[in-house]
């Protein structure tokens, strides 16, 4: 008799092996899951993807001429589609913040690159603990950033997957478990001081340029290794080098894994930058197209030519699909395994790319479309059909949804509201807030930064860098979707109303930071 | 005239002066450029941070900072008691400081030039054929040699260096408590 079953092979071995410290840190919940599920009958699972720097300008689902997103496009088949979703931070630290709390960056003050995450009197003002007494809550956050947000919840979240979890390698301190108590503190002392992670010098004298010459050997050799699909190189992510196909191997590990009911907080790293799309898409959108230049803005840090940010775009699409494929697996799974029939499956972004006026990416303090308006997409249980939203709606509106969802109260403090589709109102006339303040004390009040207000398909954005630049745009986004058209100063009527808000709304929150820091 | 003996006949170890001389010379350039990083990311950390939390950061650092002077001093110790007694056991202690001065300098020429960016351009195949910390290394030798060699042929270099030695070691009394402290916040901090 022939035997069917398969050689393990070594390759399939370390696989396995590299997936054992996820299932050893599901175990204890999937111990105690008769008596949660008990707990939970009736309810749903809610399960938050989120791909991290994720334009909808750059999504076909939502008509980008490039197809970047076709599995997502499958995916939104028989799901709720809003078109006008947008972010309420333009990087991860105050976007992922704000998705997480339900709060504004002005309200939650993680507005910084580093470690210091949400402010103490919001610390418990978060999904986890929202959902916490109905739910298991489980977060993998890919991105060192959003994963020291998680860390910031880690009382209230049941598994904390690594974020290294999926990675080929690490390259941080702070995600050795013997920091898991101090994660914060750890980052900013070993990952963003004794070891720099970005440009400058190490805090450790001998240690960490051998620190440096071993991480980039470790690269050369993994790259040699495992990068044969990746003409460009292995992704990179915060936390090391890993593969798409890898990721979504562990996400499906997770979700797996899921007891239920479950609130499971997944953020993936790609489509952010470095920008290293699979042989196969790697010269998918070589099509010679190049969107219009426009003019270099006085506060782009870059100041980069059209040529430039062009390359850089079509990098990112042919990113982005790459993403993509591996995420058609992730949703396959879903569908498959029929957790997407006992789900709210809700997927989003923390903000988005751009490329355009000078600089590239995210690292900017200019606001526009492309870096706010990010996918949202919500599947419900048993929907068959699907539908178009076009009431613009915000990041923090995610957090009373999901309450709404779960069968949880909407928390007091939540500064959104509850989704179009789920009980929210489907008329515009929403104020839509987006928070700048990466130069800014997150103790003092706001006096160098960008803010946006997007309202009834207008968008007036205030600039303030005293001495730098100081100045209101405000565009019609129904008659000038590329925000060329400067109309602050001739729309009187639009302009005055947008601007008292804005500014009333500046005001109230910096007289509660006027006393310095806390 | 008789030779005043710098290490232990009873051991391969240099003597215990000497070797507390040495670790003083680590224990000051490791801290102080520990302590410089801190100060150099202040304004960054001070804008999310309140002083609580900064105290810890450096709390990490000091008790970074001694492992790790105990590590770079530990490997001296070592190779002393590895290359006959000639070669680095005896005068141990200016011998020890030329050597981590010139490693010091290295090091931070090191850093300038290995930073995030050149990373980046040799990941992505922008690398010259001989990498840059081969010809450094090579540099660092060559100065580590010449300076011995102006040492041991010039007694006042020699007697400058013991000198400054034995000013350094203050230090230790200042940064071996500051680590230890920073050691116990540490693990206080990853216990709760």
């Amino acid at each position: 008799m022939e035997d069917s079953r398969q050689p393990v092979s070594r390759r399939d071995f370390l696989k396995l092996a590299a997936l054992a410290p996820v299932a050893w840190s599901l175990s204890p919940l999937l111990e105690g899951q008769r008596d949660t599920d008990v707990a939970g009958e009736g309810r749903r699972n809610v399960i938050v993807l989120v791909f991290d720097a994720w334009s909808a300008h750059d999504v076909s689902l939502y008509g980008y001429q490039r197809r970047t997103t076709p599995n997502v496009e499958y995916f939104a088949r028989d799901a709720t589609v809003y078109h006008n979703h947008y972010t309420a931070g333009t990087f991860t630290v105050p976007g992922t913040a704000s998705l997480l709390t339900g709060l504004l960056p002005w309200s939650h003050r993680a507005f910084q690159l580093g470690a210091g995450g949400i402010t103490k009197s919001h610390m418990q003002h978060q999904l986890f603990a929202a959902l916490g007494a109905t739910h298991n809550t489980v977060a993998f956050a890919h991105n060192a950033f959003a994963d020291l947000l998680v860390s910031q919840a880690q009382k209230d979240v049941d598994v904390h997957v690594a974020s290294n979890a999926f990675n080929i390698d690490s390259s941080l301190w702070s995600n050795l478990p013997v920091f898991r108590k101090d994660m914060q503190v750890a980052y900013s002392s070993f990952d963003d001081n004794i070891f720099q992670t970005s440009d400058g010098y190490d805090s450790s004298l001998f240690l960490g340029p051998l620190d440096r010459l071993w991480v980039l050997d470790k690269k050369f050799a993994d790259t040699r290794k495992l990068g044969g699909n990746y003409p460009t190189g292995l992704p990179e992510s915060t936390t090391g080098m890993f593969r798409l196909e890898d990721l979504a191997s562990g996400a499906i590990q997770i979700l797996g894994a899921l007891p239920e009911p479950s609130f499971a907080y997944l953020h993936f790293y790609p489509p952010h930058g470095l920008y290293h799309p699979t042989a196969e898409f790697a010269n998918a959108f070589d099509d010679g197209w190049s969107p219009a230049g426009k003019p270099i803005h006085p506060v782009a840090y870059e100041k980069k030519q059209s040529d430039f940010l062009s390359a850089a775009r079509r990098l990112y699409d042919q990113y982005m699909a790459s993403w993509d494929a591996e995420a058609g697996r992730i949703f396959d799974y879903l569908s498959a395994s029929g957790l997407l029939d006992r789900s709210y499956v809700i997927l989003t972004s923390d903000h988005g790319e751009m490329f355009e006026r000078g600089d590239v990416g995210h690292w900017t303090r200019m606001i526009y479309d492309p870096i706010i308006h990010i996918p949202l997409i919500i599947k419900t249980p048993g929907q068959t059909e699907r539908k178009d939203v076009y009431a613009p709606t915000s990041s923090v509106d995610i957090l009373p949804t999901i309450a709404r969802m779960s069968g949880n109260p909407v928390p007091d403090w939540a500064e959104g509201q509850t989704l179009p589709g789920f009980e929210g109102s489907e008329v515009g006339g929403h104020s839509i807030f987006t928070v700048d303040a990466k130069n800014n004390p997150s103790w003092a009040p706001l006096t160098r930064t960008t803010i946006t207000l997007t309202k009834d398909q207008k968008r007036l954005t205030y600039y303030n860098y005293p001495n730098e630049w100081q100045a209101f745009e405000l565009y019609d986004l129904d008659e000038d979707p590329e925000e060329l058209q400067n109309l602050y100063g001739r729309d009187l009527v639009a302009g005055r109303k947008m601007h008292d808000e804005l500014m009333q709304r500046l005001s109230e929150v910096n007289a509660q930071y006027q006393g310095g820091p806390g | 005239m008789q030779a005043i003996p710098t290490h232990s006949n009873r051991s391969r170890l240099p003597a215990r002066r000497d070797i507390l001389g040495v670790f003083s010379a680590v224990l000051f350039v490791v801290f102080g450029w520990s302590i410089r990083g801190f100060l150099y990311k202040i304004p960054a950390f001070a804008l999310y941070f309140g002083l609580g939390t900064n105290l810890a950061i450096l709390c990490y650092m000091f008790a970074f900072a001694l492992i790790e002077s105990i590590l770079v001093t530990g490997t001296l110790v070592v190779v002393a008691a590895i290359l006959p007694p000639g070669v680095f056991r005896q005068g141990f202690s200016y011998k020890g400081f030329i050597v981590v001065l010139v490693a010091s300098v290295a090091m931070i020429l090191f850093e300038g030039y290995y930073q995030s960016a050149f990373f980046k351009d040799i990941m992505a195949g922008n690398d010259s054929s001989i990498p840059p910390f081969v010809l450094g290394s090579v540099a660092s030798l060559i100065a580590l040699a010449a300076l011995l060699w102006v040492a041991h042929v010039q007694p006042r270099v020699r007697r400058v260096a013991q000198y400054i030695v034995d000013q350094l070691s203050i230090f230790a009394y200042i940064y071996v408590p500051l680590g230890l402290l920073g050691l116990a916040v540490v693990i206080l901090r990853n216990l709760r």
